[in-house]
C-alpha cells in the first residue's frame, strides 16, 4: 500500500516538474514529445514512471493515452471553445486566401505561394475540425457521467445541443454549395476544397449528426427520468404522510386561490322540454303521449293480474308502525321514479330525504333504499348508474361513512 | 346532420358529463379538441354555460371547470373533492403497488398498459405484494367480498375503470387496461395539496428499485 502510494506520488511529481513540455505535447502534438536536449529530463522522467513509451514512428516518445486522457479531461471545455472560435476565424482566412489566389491568377504574381497558403489553410481547418469534433465527442461521452443530478445532466445536455447548433452554423459555411461557389472552375481549388476539405467535413458532419442524435436521445431520457423521479417523490411523500397520520384527509375548504384543477364540474345532463303551445312540437308530443299511455296501460294490466294472487299477510293485524309504512312507500316512490320517469337525469337519495321529509335517519333511509334497489337491480342498472359517495372515517381507517347514493341516468354513447 | 355537428355534440356531452377526455378514453372527441379552432369553439360554447375547457399540464387530457366558484359551485366542488379525498389513501397505495409490480420504478401515467394477468402473476408470487393488494382493495372497494388475490385485483381494477382512471382495451392476451389522462389530473391535484399542506418531498428513502432510473445510459 505504502509502496503504491510512493509510486503514485513520484509519478505525479514527474508530471508536475515537466508540466510545460507534457502539456505542449498532449495539446498540440497528439502526445508526441520530440527527443531534443531541452526535453531530455522530461523524457527520462516520463519513461521511468511509465507515463510514456518510445515512439515507433518518430524520434522521441509517445505520452501514454491515460495521461492524454487526463489532460483532455481537465482542459476539454477550454480547448473546445478555443477550437471553436479558431475554426470560425480560419474559415474567414480561407476565404481571404482564395480571394488572394484568384486575384494573383488574374493579375499575375507568386501563384505557388498562394497555393501553399490555401493548402495550409485547408490542412489547418481539417485538423482543427477533427480535433474540435473529437473534443466535443469526449465532452458528451465522458463528462456527463460526472453530473451529480438528473437536472444537472439535463442542463449540460441542453447546453451541448446549443453548441451543436453553433457547429451547424460553421458547417453551413462549408456546405457543398458554398464550397462550389468558392471553387468556381478552378482545378486546384476543386482538388483542395471539393475533394480534400469536403471529405473531412463530410466525415465530421456524420460524426456530429450521430452525437446530435445521441444528445437528443439522452435529453429525452433525462427529462423523462426527471419527471418520473418527481412523480415517485410525490407518491412516496403522501404514502409516508398517511403512514404517520392514518386519519389524514386533505381539505380545500377556505382556500381562496384554489387552482383550476379543483374546479371540476359535476356531471350535467342536457335535457330539453317540449313547448306544448307550439304547433311544430305537436307530432312529437302526440307520439310521446301515446307511448306513455301504452306503458301505463301495460302496467295497470300487470298490476291487475298480480291482484288476483292471494296475498297472505303474516304480520300482526295492527300492521307495521305507520312510520315504517311511510318510509317504505317513499322508497317505492323513489324506485318508481327511477323506472318510469324520462326527464329525471340525476336522483340523489339525500336530496329526496329532505324533500320528501323521510321520517328516518339518512342512514336508515339509504339502507331501505338500497334494499329496494337490490331487489330490482337488473332493471334499474340498465338505465341508471349508481354512485355511492362515501368518506373514509377519520378515526378508523378502512371504515367508510356513506354520505349519499346518487342515481345518474345512463346516456347511450357513454353508458 | 353534418359530421362535425355530431363530433361537437359528442365532445360537449362528454365534457359536461364530467369526463377527462384523452386519446385513450375518447379518441374522436380528443382528436376534435386538438384542433385549436374547434377547441375554441367548444370552449366558447361552454363558457356561456359558466364552464371552461382546460388541458392537463402534460397536454394529454381535456376537462371542464367552472368559470367562477359561486356558493352553489363551491359546495359541489367541495363535495367532489371530499369524495376524492376519501379515496386518496387507496389511490396512493395503488400507485405504490403498481409501481412495484410493473418494474423500472415507473409510476402509473397516461398511456400505461396494464395487463391483469401480468399484475396478478407478480402479486401471487410475492407475499408482501399480496398484502399490499389487500390494503388497496380494502381502501378502494371496501364493499367487495372477494377473498383471493384475483378477486381483489379485479375489484380494484373495476373501481379504477369506473372512475375513468383506466379504460378496458381488451386484447387477445387477457384483460388489458390503459391508463387515462385522469392520472395527469390527479398528479396535478396532489402537487397542489402537497404544497398547501406543507408535506416535504422525499420523506422516505427511495426504494432500491428506484435507483435504476438514475442510471446513465449512453
Amino acid at each position: 500500500m505504502n509502496a503504491g502510494f510512493e509510486e503514485t506520488r513520484k509519478a505525479i511529481s514527474a508530471l508536475k516538474n515537466h508540466s510545460d513540455p507534457v502539456s505542449e505535447a498532449c495539446i498540440n502534438h497528439h502526445g508526441q514529445m520530440e527527443d531534443k536536449d531541452e526535453n531530455n529530463a522530461a523524457v527520462q522522467a516520463l519513461l521511468k514512471h511509465r507515463l510514456a513509451y518510445p515512439s515507433d514512428t518518430a524520434a522521441g516518445i509517445q505520452i501514454h493515452g491515460k495521461v492524454r486522457g487526463l489532460f483532455n479531461h481537465v482542459s476539454s471545455r477550454v480547448l473546445f471553445r478555443a477550437h471553436h472560435s479558431t475554426f470560425a476565424g480560419l474559415v474567414d482566412e480561407l476565404d481571404n486566401s482564395i480571394y488572394m489566389y484568384l486575384h494573383t491568377r488574374k493579375r499575375g504574381g507568386d501563384i505557388q505561394a498562394s497555393e501553399i497558403d490555401i493548402q495550409e489553410k485547408v490542412i489547418e481547418i481539417s485538423e482543427l475540425l477533427t480535433e474540435a469534433v473529437s473534443m466535443f465527442h469526449y465532452i458528451v461521452t465522458d463528462e456527463f457521467s460526472l453530473a451529480p443530478t438528473i437536472s444537472e445532466r439535463v442542463r449540460q445536455t441542453t447546453r451541448c445541443i446549443k453548441q451543436l447548433e453553433h457547429f451547424n452554423t460553421l458547417f453551413r459555411d462549408l456546405e457543398v454549395e458554398n464550397l462550389r461557389t468558392k471553387v468556381g472552375h478552378d482545378i486546384f481549388l476543386e482538388r483542395q476544397l471539393m475533394k480534400r476539405l469536403k471529405r473531412i467535413v463530410d466525415a465530421n458532419v456524420t460524426s456530429m449528426a450521430e452525437i446530435g442524435r445521441r444528445l437528443n436521445h439522452m435529453l429525452n431520457k433525462f427529462i423523462r427520468d426527471e419527471r418520473i423521479q418527481k412523480l415517485n417523490g410525490l407518491i412516496d411523500t403522501f404514502y409516508a404522510h398517511y403512514a404517520r397520520e392514518p386519519g389524514y384527509s386533505p381539505n380545500i375548504a377556505g382556500i381562496d386561490d384554489l387552482p383550476e384543477v379543483f374546479h371540476l364540474t359535476e356531471s350535467l345532463q342536457t335535457t330539453g322540454y317540449a313547448d306544448i303551445e307550439s304547433v311544430s312540437d305537436e307530432p312529437v308530443l302526440e307520439n310521446m303521449a301515446i307511448k306513455a299511455l301504452e306503458k301505463c296501460q301495460s302496467l295497470v294490466k300487470v298490476e291487475s293480474e298480480s291482484n288476483k294472487l292471494p296475498i297472505v299477510d303474516a304480520r300482526d293485524e295492527e300492521g307495521a308502525p305507520e312510520i315504517l309504512d311511510h318510509l317504505f312507500s317513499c322508497a317505492e316512490e323513489f324506485i318508481e321514479a327511477l323506472m318510469l320517469s324520462k326527464n329525471i337525469q340525476r336522483l340523489s337519495a339525500m336530496d329526496q330525504h329532505s324533500k320528501l321529509g323521510i321520517p328516518a335517519s339518512p342512514a336508515d333511509w339509504m339502507l331501505v333504499l338500497m334494499n329496494y334497489y337490490d331487489a330490482q337491480k337488473g332493471a334499474i342498472s340498465r338505465m341508471w348508474d349508481v354512485k355511492v359517495l362515501d368518506l373514509t372515517h377519520p378515526v378508523y381507517p378502512g371504515t367508510s361513512d356513506v354520505i349519499d347514493v346518487v342515481f345518474i341516468r345512463r346516456t347511450g354513447r357513454f353508458a | 346532420m353534418p359530421e362535425h355537428f355530431i363530433d361537437f355534440e359528442n365532445t360537449v356531452t362528454a365534457l359536461l358529463s364530467g369526463r377527462v377526455i384523452c386519446a385513450i378514453s375518447h379518441e374522436e372527441e380528443h382528436s376534435y379538441l386538438r384542433d385549436e379552432r374547434r377547441f375554441e369553439d367548444v370552449d366558447f360554447y361552454l363558457h356561456r354555460m359558466g364552464r371552461r375547457v382546460r388541458r392537463t399540464s402534460d397536454g394529454q387530457g381535456f376537462y371542464l371547470v367552472y368559470n367562477a366558484l359561486d356558493n352553489g359551485h363551491q359546495k359541489e366542488v367541495q363535495q367532489h373533492f371530499n369524495t376524492f379525498a376519501g379515496k386518496l389513501d387507496g389511490l396512493i397505495a395503488w400507485l405504490r403497488l403498481s409501481r412495484g409490480v410493473m418494474g423500472e420504478a415507473k409510476p402509473m401515467e397516461y398511456g400505461e398498459v396494464i395487463r391483469e394477468s401480468e399484475l396478478l402473476g407478480a402479486i401471487e408470487e410475492s407475499a408482501p405484494l399480496e398484502a399490499q393488494l389487500s390494503v388497496v382493495a380494502q381502501k378502494l372497494n371496501p364493499n367487495s367480498s372477494k377473498q383471493n388475490a384475483k378477486g381483489k385485483l379485479s375489484s380494484v381494477l373495476n373501481y379504477l375503470r369506473d372512475e375513468q382512471f383506466l379504460v378496458l382495451t381488451g386484447g387477445r392476451a387477457g384483460t388489458v387496461y390503459r391508463a387515462t389522462a385522469k392520472w395527469s389530473l390527479l398528479y396535478e391535484q396532489l402537487n397542489f395539496i402537497r404544497q398547501h399542506d406543507g408535506l416535504l418531498i422525499s420523506e422516505v428513502p427511495v426504494e432500491v428499485g428506484d435507483e435504476k432510473q438514475m442510471g446513465f445510459e449512453l
